[in-house]
């Protein structure tokens, strides 16, 4: 209650009462003195608010500080992005088996439930190692987390393919690719799409918060607001979001005339329906894969901009003697 | 809190006519009368005359007797402080207080507004500069940071919530607990030792 008093939120009965107890209490009413002149230097010495370091607001409030946590504190990102990535590679072994399900469709459940959980912990597991050598300083995170994912994708083809049929499966009104081809293609696309929209984001944020940390707010700020002069961080390029969303953009127009085009010359057959819907929820996660990541890197840019102006003691010590 | 028993001994020299107590009773007193004048919003360059009369009356009340301890003295004098404060602001029907309240009670003054009375420390008295610094060293940093970003930078709770990305309460929470701590730690000074001072202050 002294508290609540000396720092006036004490409610009017407080008041009273702790009033009515300076009267008779020597040891509170010196208390009291104490903590009235501490409270009065806090508010009038022109020297405290300059011990709020930079590095302290980020540590405290900026996206820096979370950097110490799991994946730099973007736990959720990675599970959903895994999902999402994982479900790909499933429903892509389906796809390729669709149109002869009655032959292949149990295979083809048993490889695609297989892949899936192969990427789904591999997915991770790259982000993971580029998030720890980040972290540590090192500028090869990138790299080792590209090169688990690369990796990841060829042990699952390799795992894969026996059990795909060695010949073509959808039956086109031209000369369609194997299953194992088809299948290879598809998860060239998906390297593509990873290497793009989830890797390059993920690791920059992850850097810029290792900066950030570091207490390189201005060099961090100019980068993030289009400074000429400031370059990323060792190890990363700056992946622009403007960029990033032209090509969602350029992708779905070409996907969607592929997506036409197969459809279009797709031959009849019990499974064609069953194959256009693995072939839709393809396109989906892929599309879906590529927004997750795109919103997520928008709000990152922005709370790294945050804390960076943040940062700027100067305005804090403006702000005081705004005040006085 | 508790009543110290020195106050109420003092109190009873008066009241059997001890000479020497006067002296005591004024040095003892007269600033938490005029702290008191001055929390209730009577400007700082009328308190001392606020707390004189207070004393006097007072003192005069005692050795006539009329403090009987019927109640505990802290009532009891918090009554002839309020009553003379009262009188004050009588003699000067025109005049608003400070907190821009005619009450008595009324003295809710925002947070970091002239909150603390200008008589105290009014040049910082260096070792309590020195413990400031240690308390604010001692309190993890996101408390300190939200003591020092609305005491001393003067930003307001729904500025700092809108950084933080948290609501006014969830900052007010925090910040009543820095202040807390922010206490404990100066009270503790020198003996600080370590985090048990802020267990169970932390939420
Ligand atoms: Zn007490």
């Amino acid at each position: 209650m002294l508290t609540a008093y000396c720092f006036g939120r004490a409610t009017r009965a407080e008041r009273e009462t702790v009033e009515t107890h300076l009267l008779e209490c020597r040891a509170c009413w010196s208390e009291t003195q104490r903590l009235l002149g501490a409270i009065r230097i806090l508010e009038t010495d022109p020297s405290m608010p300059g011990t709020l370091t930079p590095s302290d607001l980020a540590h405290t409030f900026g996206i820096s500080g979370r950097l110490a946590r799991a994946f730099g504190g973007h736990m959720m990102h990675v599970l959903l992005c895994s999902v999402i990535y994982a479900a790909l590679y499933g429903v892509a072994v389906l796809v390729e088996v669709a149109y002869q399900f009655d032959k292949y469709g149990e295979t083809g459940m048993a490889m695609a439930a297989v892949a899936f959980v192969w990427i789904f912990f591999t997915t991770p597991a790259g982000l993971w190692a580029d998030w720890r050598l980040t972290r540590q300083g090192s500028s090869k995170g990138w790299a080792a987390s590209a090169g688990i994912l690369l990796g990841a994708a060829a042990a699952l083809f390799a795992i894969v393919s026996p059990y795909l049929p060695s010949g073509p499966v959808t039956e086109l009104n031209w000369q369609a690719y194997t299953a194992q081809a088809a299948y290879l293609k598809a998860i060239s696309y998906f390297m593509i799409l990873q290497s793009i929209f989830l890797l390059p984001p993920f690791h920059f944020v992850l850097a810029m918060q290792r900066e950030l940390k570091e207490g390189r707010h201005r060099l961090a700020l100019g980068l993030l607001t289009g400074d000429k002069l400031s370059v990323a961080p060792r190890g990363s390029v700056y992946p622009r979001f403007w960029v990033l969303s032209m090509l969602i953009f350029i992708t779905a127009g070409i996907s969607v005339f592929l997506h036409h085009n197969l459809m279009g010359n797709l031959r009849p057959s019990p499974y064609m329906n069953l194959f256009a819907n693995l072939v839709q929820a393809r396109l989906i996660l892929y599309f879906l894969l590529a927004t997750v990541c795109l919103v997520w890197y928008y709000r990152m840019l922005n709370e790294l901009k945050r804390e960076c102006l943040m940062a700027e003691s100067p305005r804090i010590a403006n702000r005081s003697s705004e005040r006085r | 809190m508790s009543s110290h028993p020195e106050d109420l001994e003092l109190a009873a020299r008066i009241v059997g006519g001890d000479e020497d107590a006067a002296e005591e009773f004024a040095r003892e007193y007269t600033p938490r009368f005029r702290h008191l004048a001055r929390r209730a919003g009577v400007p700082g360059q009328d308190c001392e005359d606020v707390a004189q009369e207070v004393f006097l009356a007072a003192f005069d009340q005692m050795q006539r007797g009329l403090y009987r301890g019927d109640s505990s003295l802290g009532v009891w004098l918090n009554s002839i402080v309020r009553g003379k404060i009262a009188d004050y602001w009588r003699s000067r029907p025109h005049e608003v207080s400070e907190t821009g309240l005619r009450h008595i009670d009324g003295d809710e003054r925002k947070p970091g507004e002239g909150l603390v009375d200008g008589y105290i420390a009014r040049v910082a008295d260096p070792a309590l500069v020195l413990s400031v610094r240690e308390a604010l060293e001692a309190m993890p940093t996101i408390y300190r940071a939200i003591l020092l970003l609305q005491r001393s930078a003067g930003y307001t709770l729904a500025e700092i919530a809108r950084a933080l990305h948290l609501s006014i309460g969830q900052v007010s929470g925090r910040l009543y607990t820095s202040e807390e701590m922010f206490r404990r730690i100066l009270q503790a000074g020198r003996s600080y030792t370590g985090s048990h001072l802020l267990q169970g202050i932390e939420r």
